[in-house]
């Protein structure tokens, strides 16, 4: 008894530094954001209460309607298209030998690693008009005609951001169902190919069933990481053309610095937590199923 | 499992395929930093004739991406330090020290894992002006420690809960120190966990920046992105230089990632299949 009393001493001890600062800087923010929400203040003078007015004012304003809009877009399709994705490489690679399969997913696993900022400007390359490469290489093939002005044309601004998404956020996709895949006995799989079985039957209804955890770890991790927006968006358009592509965080940061009204972004904010926990939770129970012992 | 040889081979061309679609937009940058802005108007598609090292030294000393790189090692490295420490001894604190209320921690640092910095930016950035932080490196390495801590904590959690409590318990009889134990015998068999926190947290930090443009826009200091993002702006057509830019802020990950990428995958999956 002695014995616990003295580690549980430690213990606390040993918690005591990182929960202060995690208090500091999560814990309580959240609450002040909360509070600063129903206020009126311009980050000068003394706030004022002002109820549900920020909640109203962001529900109302088309610019924040449309960031609202464009950020569930982005985290929704680049998680499907990065989660599909990343299932395929997971799957193909499956099928190769041990070590051609571990050069495969080194590669395939790389973008995940760059930082956003960059992999922004590296496509900022890729789509320029004149000089990009995806231009140029259509020149190249004779297709010129599809040549775009990628980035700042209606019609393809956000169909290439997502792109360039879901070229990040496959990797790790790949590298979490991949795991998985091959914990798999292979017995199980034998068996059904003596069924007569092909390869796609036989992960349709072994593999994919019996990692459905991993799959709905892998979906809500990617989910959680494409809600933060702000650096693709802001290194490749700026959330234009004519805030055609801006999301959350961008029109938050001008709502507040720019506009001065403190209350409206604390309020988005706010909104966008809900957001993002109603997604996963919507995304928890499409997925869920029963899970299998094997 | 089963394969023939001709379905091998198609595996291998798709893959193939997705490998160039990942490695040339990164190959391009490399490539376009070694020419000289003429050269690249002329060829687009091939190696350098003379590798343009003049673009690095104009992107480092001109663009000043010199400065911003030494403000960002700065940042990067204590908050690496830092958040290892903390997290760590937080971590084996919950898995293993029978804090009281362990399980509801452990759920309530989940959760602030999940939290967007959204929800929590305005506050942070009136905190930071109130404790006089403003403009200063610990303006961004304090905010960055305390964000980056949660998922540390949880992954180290997820791992020390792996060591079996026989070994604990026999070093306790030998008459170790709870400290000795944890920093002697512990913490090397958690390798893998440091080293994938280590990994997501230099990653996760190195190329930030919303915090980053909210609290430094005033400011004259900047981070390596802010400074790239801020030269992309000022000199749009100038590609030599630029890619000379961004490629010094890929090349540290590049290399961070051949030397870490062996435990990646233990780190990946271990810390996250049992959680």
């Amino acid at each position: 008894m002695k014995m616990k009393q003295r580690t549980m001493r430690t213990g606390v001890l040993y918690l005591i530094p990182a929960v202060l600062f995690v208090t500091l800087f999560s814990v309580i923010p959240f609450f002040w954001n909360f509070v600063l929400s129903f206020q009126k203040w311009d980050g000068f003078g003394q706030p004022e209460a002002a109820g549900l007015y920020n909640y109203l004012s962001v529900l109302q304003n088309p610019l924040s309607r449309r960031a609202f809009g464009n950020s569930i877009l982005y985290a929704f399709s680049s998680t499907f298209g990065g989660v599909v994705l990343g299932l395929i490489f997971a799957v193909l690679i499956l099928r190769l030998s041990q070590k051609e399969g571990s050069f495969f997913r080194l590669i395939l696993y790389s973008p995940a690693m760059l930082p956003t900022a960059v992999v922004g400007i590296m496509f900022v390359f890729f789509f320029n008009p004149e000089m990009g490469l995806l231009n140029n290489f259509l020149r190249l093939v004779g297709l010129g005609g599809l040549q775009h002005v990628w980035l700042q044309e209606k019609g393809t601004a956000m169909a290439c951001i997502i792109f360039v998404a879901i070229w990040k956020c496959a990797g790790s996709v790949m590298m979490l169902t991949f795991a998985a895949l091959q914990g798999v006995p292979r017995s199980l799989y034998e068996s059904s190919y003596l069924d007569g079985a092909g390869f796609l039957q036989q992960m349709r209804s072994i593999g994919f069933p019996l990692i459905r955890p991993m799959i709905l770890l892998a979906t809500i991790n990617t989910l959680g990481a494409q809600f933060k927006s702000y650096d693709l968006i802001f290194t490749m358009t700026q959330g234009g053309p004519a805030d055609l592509t801006t999301t959350v965080p961008i029109v938050m940061k001008k709502t507040a610095f720019i506009f001065g009204s403190f209350g409206s972004a604390a309020a988005m904010g706010v909104l966008f937590t809900i957001v993002v926990a109603v997604s996963i939770l919507l995304i928890r129970r499409i997925l869920r199923g029963e899970s299998y012992e094997y | 499992m089963n394969t023939n040889r001709a379905s091998l081979w198609i595996i291998r061309i798709v893959l193939i395929l997705f490998v160039i679609m990942v490695i040339y937009p990164i190959f391009f940058v490399l490539l376009t930093s070694l020419k000289t802005t003429s050269e690249f108007y002329k060829n687009i598609w091939l190696l350098p004739k003379n590798p343009a090292w003049g673009n690095y030294a104009y992107a480092w000393n001109i663009a000043k991406i010199g400065d911003y790189f030494f403000t960002s090692v700065i940042i990067v490295s204590i908050t690496v330090a830092a958040t290892l420490i903390l997290s760590a001894f937080a971590g084996y604190g919950l898995a293993r020290l029978n804090v009281p209320a362990a399980d509801t921690i452990v759920i309530v640092i989940f959760l602030l894992s999940m939290l967007p910095s959204e929800s929590i930016l305005m506050p942070s950035y009136l905190l930071i002006s109130k404790l006089g932080f403003t403009g200063r490196y610990s303006s961004i390495i304090i905010p960055y420690i305390s964000w980056g801590l949660p998922l540390s904590i949880y992954i180290y959690r997820n791992f020390f809960m792996t060591v079996p409590n026989e070994i604990l318990e026999a070093a306790r009889i030998d008459g170790c120190r709870e400290t000795g134990i944890f920093l002697r015998i512990i913490l090397p068999v958690v390798r893998p966990a440091t080293v994938t926190n280590a990994i997501f947290i230099f990653l996760g930090w190195w190329g930030e920046m919303l915090w980053a443009s909210v609290e430094l826009s005033a400011s004259q200091l900047k981070t390596l992105p802010l400074g790239i993002t801020a030269f992309m702006q000022s000199s749009g057509t100038d590609w030599g230089p630029l890619c000379a830019a961004s490629a010094i802020i890929l090349v540290p990950v590049i290399v961070f990632f051949l030397f870490t990428q062996k435990y990646l995958v233990a780190g990946l999956t271990g810390g996250a299949v049992k959680g």
